[in-house]
């Protein structure tokens, strides 16, 4: 396939040419289904995320300036369009408290099994609650602060804290009970 | 964004994990939207032709027509309007005289006896067109046009009775004309 410029898959897209907007889904439906797959408790759900994500990039292009890389802009764009669809939920942000008591001790990347794929991390991802999941994503894989946490889900910092250590420890539970499997 | 202290190991495993996978997609498939995304991406996207007349509005448009047919053939029937029946009544035959023809005389005629037959007799120059003068004047006795109108409104206002038929009140619109 061939690969073409932001320059002109912007144009294209702009333009309505249905070639280029093939084009445009083509190279980036794959890394940005990667990246909702990590927001959505689903692979449907993700799909539902994407498929608003680019109706989105393509109505919107317009507002795209060229300062930045396509590929960025289209990604806040999904990030976005997964936060809409999560703050819909209505169990959304909700505490969980089900899981075994906090342990001092911190786990090496060894200790992860560092062997683990992606695809195997991201089932662990979708287990965790709404709210917690959300944060985890925000905080230690996309470099959000927890400012900027806050401010896109409308809570507070506190909050944005406490989902986040709660993820930690959720996902520390799950991959413990995974290794004595 | 956030702060170099504040990194846990379990947040560098996840990032590890998902920042550094190949651009090409998983032999697996986990990683790749069905096409039924594109499906639906292109269906949004693509302009809609004439909104006003979609499917919806020709589905609407059948409907108010099957309506409007069922209440058409199931209305309630009108009631027979009764004719009043006329009975034909003999009118007796007046016989009117007719006045005589008064000879016809226009001015024209009156002061030139002989009129221009040819266009060598034509003056040179006509008369301006009137709308008056094209007309033509009618003289009529001024005796014969009184017993024509005495006629007339002898026969609009008062009707002779008829031969055995009753005397009934006079019209009230005639009466109050006549007051």
């Amino acid at each position: 396939m061939r690969q073409y410029s932001d320059q002109e898959l912007v144009n294209g897209v702009l333009n309505g040419n249905p070639t280029l907007q093939s084009a445009l889904y083509q190279q980036f439906s794959v890394p940005m289904f990667r990246v909702l797959l990590r927001f959505a408790r689903d692979r449907a759900e993700a799909e539902d995320m994407l498929q608003d994500g680019f109706v989105r990039v393509f109505r919107d292009m317009s507002q795209f300036r060229s300062e930045g890389a396509l590929g960025g802009w289209i990604r806040r764009i999904m990030v976005n369009t997964a936060l809409s669809h999560l703050r819909k939920q209505r169990d959304f942000l909700r505490e969980t408290d089900d899981f075994s008591p906090f342990e001092n001790r911190m786990r090496t990347d060894e200790d992860f099994a560092s062997n683990m794929d992606a695809e195997t991390l991201l089932g662990y991802l979708q287990q965790l609650p709404p709210g917690y999941r959300t944060v985890f994503n925000l905080y230690a894989i996309d470099g959000y602060s927890h400012e900027e946490i806050a401010e896109q889900l409308g809570i507070s910092i506190g909050t944005s804290k406490s989902q986040l250590f709660k993820a930690r420890e959720y996902l520390k539970k799950i991959l413990d009970k995974s290794f004595i499997v | 964004m956030r702060d170099p202290q504040e990194k846990h190991p379990i947040d560098e495993r996840f990032h590890q994990a998902f920042e550094q996978l190949p651009a090409t997609p998983a032999s697996s498939g986990w990683d790749s939207p069905s096409a039924k995304v594109w499906d639906n991406i292109q269906q949004e996207i693509q302009p809609r032709k004439n909104p006003l007349w979609n499917t919806r509005s020709w589905i609407l448009l059948a409907f108010v027509s099957i309506a409007l047919g069922v209440w058409w053939w199931n209305r309630p029937a009108p009631a027979p309007v009764e004719q009043p029946v006329q009975t034909p009544v003999q009118q007796p035959v007046t016989p009117v005289t007719a006045p005589e023809a008064a000879p016809l005389e226009t001015p024209a005629a009156a002061g030139n006896a002989e009129m221009p037959t040819s266009a060598k007799e034509v003056p040179a120059k006509p008369a301006p067109l009137n709308k008056a003068n094209t007309n033509t004047i009618i003289p009529v006795n001024s005796k014969e046009a009184e017993s024509g109108e005495k006629a007339a409104n002898t026969r609009n206002t008062k009707s002779e009775a008829l031969p055995g038929s009753k005397s009934s009140a006079r019209n009230t619109t005639e009466q109050k004309v006549g007051n």
